[in-house]
């Protein structure tokens, strides 16, 4: 038995071993993922910083190199409301997400009954197009007479809420419909993480006397550290980049109450057709989703040393 | 070796000679094909690419419109045995991806010989100079055919370059239960909406839309009828309308909006509002009067609903035109002119408009189609007049810089922004935009 589970070990040693023996394996094992990199996400990125460097519009020929974007995007008096709306869409939408995602993994891991029906639910929820589900709480929302929430308020006697046209209320139900997208997600993940917990652990402290809560705080969450940062990471990376449910449910507005970053980089792209600006605004969602995950980075490191 | 490479030669200029010989063919027993990928003969020795939108081919799932497609396509396939045309369809919903990869093709050197071009996208292809004039391939009798709102976009230095297929404009709907007489000024929607109040009928007096490009399509004709203008086509197309006169109507515009929700004659909501919301209002019975396109009004009940022209400021009159057009992108003159031969026969030609359009339900821009028996009603004679005195959306690649602007400060203006500010804002930013593009 040991000599059965030694010898693909000692395979991967002198493979290690061949490696270092001859460093130029190293590079044709990781030719054909450096090329799609390259390819797929150097070179786009690298082209969308050229562009921002640019006048670039669509179906302009002669593109000349200019900081006008960058003036023009940088003093534009919008884009103090479209960073604090990222801000808040992103935060909201993270915490949500993260929280309820806990939640649901926990009553997952309940095992009661119809439990199966919630995980389907939570899966189908985050695989519809962003674009469906903006259409979908557009038609909860809407105040016209097919409004579901709006004419179940009315039929109780209360006031209709304008979801989709009071600016504060709008951002409010795009956060509400981006967290329903992205929560079974979150639980699916977090579901997996908590199936990995050994169960001996919450024995041992139940003999030891240690209550729901504590066991919650001394074992789950603990355990759940790992996974939580990485699913912040990747909701974080997600909803930075989200636009296409947004486009769906508001389209931006009213004004601009609800357009972030990633939507305004569409809308200057591909209706106002400037590519220069555009790009600009890529460029921002960059720099922002990098802050993002090196603070979460940071964060991670700061845990492994406690 | 040598007469072993003599051999070769000798086969190799054969076969060049050969397929030289077969491309000029016309192909014998070959059927022509009408679908939605294919039309004319297969193997002809003109071969077309064109870009349709995929609603006004055969990949249409409306059955009359899939049997004129077929009929126009095989009628002109009998009369064109040398030519055949691939055919690419345009997605539904997916204009501007399709107009982007388009131009971006045409700008690289590998168009598609012809295509459906948007009405609003035309001023990009004209400014990226893609499109081929195809005056040589046309009458005048033809060409006067045409409403002079098609020729501002589709001409340019006196040379003509798209044809234009078909349009849309905008009605003012009224229901005759709560609306007596159609309010010819906005001091007349104010008062139909007093006259509303005090007869205690609880409806919105007036709706109109805000949402994406409607907004500004329906905000356009009102600032237009004020004999003002968004840019200066004497002047390279530049933006005006923060200019002078311009800037007083655009805020007069707004301002109408703004007085009308602060009046309780139409709710905020409207920013949320198309086409498709202001019908199902009006289904719903919840608004005495509203506007929306011309293709709406099939839809109403004709027992209770009349249309007419859209109120102004005083009374002026306008429109605004959607549509799309056919834009001719081959180089070469022999395709250049079966592809004109075919968009003629297919969709632009008297009969084709004739035929094709009612079973689209969209407005025919050639005057002469109006004397087909399918368009002798009063409805059609109302648009007639409505075709006269609109305007299509400016041929200039800045215009859709505006249109989405004009949907934000719609947005804002309702939110409480400043009028005056946010039209200065809005033109400022256009400003930059086209100095950078200067």
């Amino acid at each position: 038995m040991r000599k059965g589970a030694s010898g693909p070990l000692l395979i991967l040693f002198k493979d290690i071993l061949m490696i270092e023996h001859n460093k130029r394996w190293i590079l044709q094992w990781f030719l054909p993922v450096l090329i799609i990199l390259t390819l797929f996400y150097l070179f786009p990125l690298l082209d969308a910083i050229r562009l921002s460097f640019t006048n670039a519009r669509i179906g302009l020929a002669n593109v000349k190199f200019s900081l006008s974007s960058y003036e023009a995007v940088l003093t534009d008096p919008d884009l103090p409301v479209v960073l604090r709306n990222t801000v808040i869409f992103v935060i909201f939408t993270v915490f949500c997400q993260l929280t309820l995602g806990l939640l649901v993994g926990l009553l997952l891991e309940t095992h009661l009954k119809g439990m199966g029906l919630l995980k389907l639910a939570m899966i189908t929820a985050w695989v519809v197009p962003g674009v469906i589900a903006g259409i979908t709480w557009n038609l909860l929302y809407s105040s016209a007479s097919w409004g579901v929430i709006n004419n179940t308020l009315e039929l109780f006697g209360a006031e209709k809420i304008s979801f989709m046209t009071n600016p504060s209320w709008a951002l409010v139900a795009t956060i509400i419909a981006n967290v329903w997208r992205g929560t079974g997600f979150s639980g699916i993940m977090q579901y997996g993480a908590l199936r990995g917990i050994d169960p001996q652990l919450y024995e041992a402290a139940s003999i030891d006397g240690a209550g729901s809560f504590r066991r919650f705080w001394g074992i789950t969450l603990p355990m759940l550290k790992p996974m939580l940062m990485i699913n912040l990471v990747l909701i974080t990376i997600s909803t930075v980049n989200t636009y296409d449910a947004i486009w769906a449910l508001t389209k931006g507005g009213p004004g601009i109450s609800t357009t972030v970053l990633s939507l305004q980089t569409y809308k200057s792209t591909f209706l106002r057709l400037n590519l220069g600006q555009g790009a600009v605004y890529a460029v921002l969602m960059i720099l922002s989703s990098t802050i993002f995950t090196a603070i979460y980075l940071r964060m991670m490191k700061e845990e492994n040393r406690g | 070796m040598k007469k072993f490479m003599s051999l070769i030669s000798m086969l190799l200029l054969g076969g060049v000679l050969f397929g030289a010989g077969q491309q000029d063919a016309v192909p014998v027993d070959v059927d022509p094909v009408a679908s939605a990928t294919e039309a004319g003969t297969p193997g002809a020795p003109v071969q077309l690419r064109a870009l349709i939108g995929s609603w006004n081919t055969m990949a249409s799932s409306v059955e009359s419109r899939k049997e004129y497609y077929e009929q126009a396509i095989l009628a002109w396939a009998e009369e064109h045995p040398d030519v055949y045309v691939e055919i690419e369809g345009i997605p539904g919903g997916q204009t501007a991806q399709a107009m982007t990869k388009l131009i971006t093709a045409a700008i690289a050197g590998n168009p598609h010989d012809f295509a459906n071009i948007d009405s609003q996208w035309v001023g990009n292809f004209h400014e990226a100079g893609v499109l081929s004039p195809i005056d040589d391939y046309l009458t005048q009798e033809d060409k006067d055919q045409f409403f002079d709102f098609t020729k501002i976009v589709t001409v340019r230095d006196g040379k003509q370059y798209n044809l234009w297929a078909e349009t849309g404009l905008l009605l003012y709907y009224y229901n005759t239960d709560y609306v007596k007489v159609a309010p010819r000024t906005w001091d007349d929607v104010f008062a139909l909406n007093d006259t509303l109040k005090a007869e205690g009928i609880d409806k919105d007096a007036f709706l109109t839309q805000g949402k994406g490009a409607a907004a500004a399509f329906c905000l356009l004709p009102s600032y237009w009828a004020q004999g003002a203008v968004l840019f200066d086509a004497a002047d390279n197309y530049r933006p005006v309308f923060g200019e002078g006169k311009n800037r007083d109507a655009m805020i007069n515009s707004f301002s109408f909006i703004k007085e009308l929700v602060d009046a309780g004659a139409m709710p905020s909501e409207m920013i949320g509002y198309d086409h498709n919301e202001l019908e199902a209002e009006a289904k719903a019975d919840n608004v005495a009067s509203f506007i929306a396109g011309s293709w709406k009004q099939g839809g109403l009940d004709p027992e209770k609903w009349e249309y007419t022209s859209l109120p102004s400021m005083d009374g002026s009159k306008s429109n605004i035109y959607g549509g799309w057009t056919f834009g001719f992108l081959a180089r070469d003159k022999k395709k250049l002119e079966e592809s004109v031969n075919f968009v003629n026969a297919v969709y632009t030609s008297r009969d084709a408009m004739a035929d094709r359009l009612p079973r689209h339900g969209y407005i025919p821009v050639r005057k002469d189609v109006f004397s087909a028996e399918a368009f002798k009603s009063p409805f059609y004679e109302v648009i007639y007049k409505e075709l006269e005195v609109g305007r299509a959306r400016p041929a200039t690649s800045m215009y859709p810089e505006v249109e989405s602007l004009i949907e934000e400060a719609m947005g804002k203006i309702l939110s409480g922004s400043d009028v005056a500010e946010t039209v200065d804002e809005m033109y400022s930013k256009v400003v930059r935009s086209y100095n950078a593009k200067n």
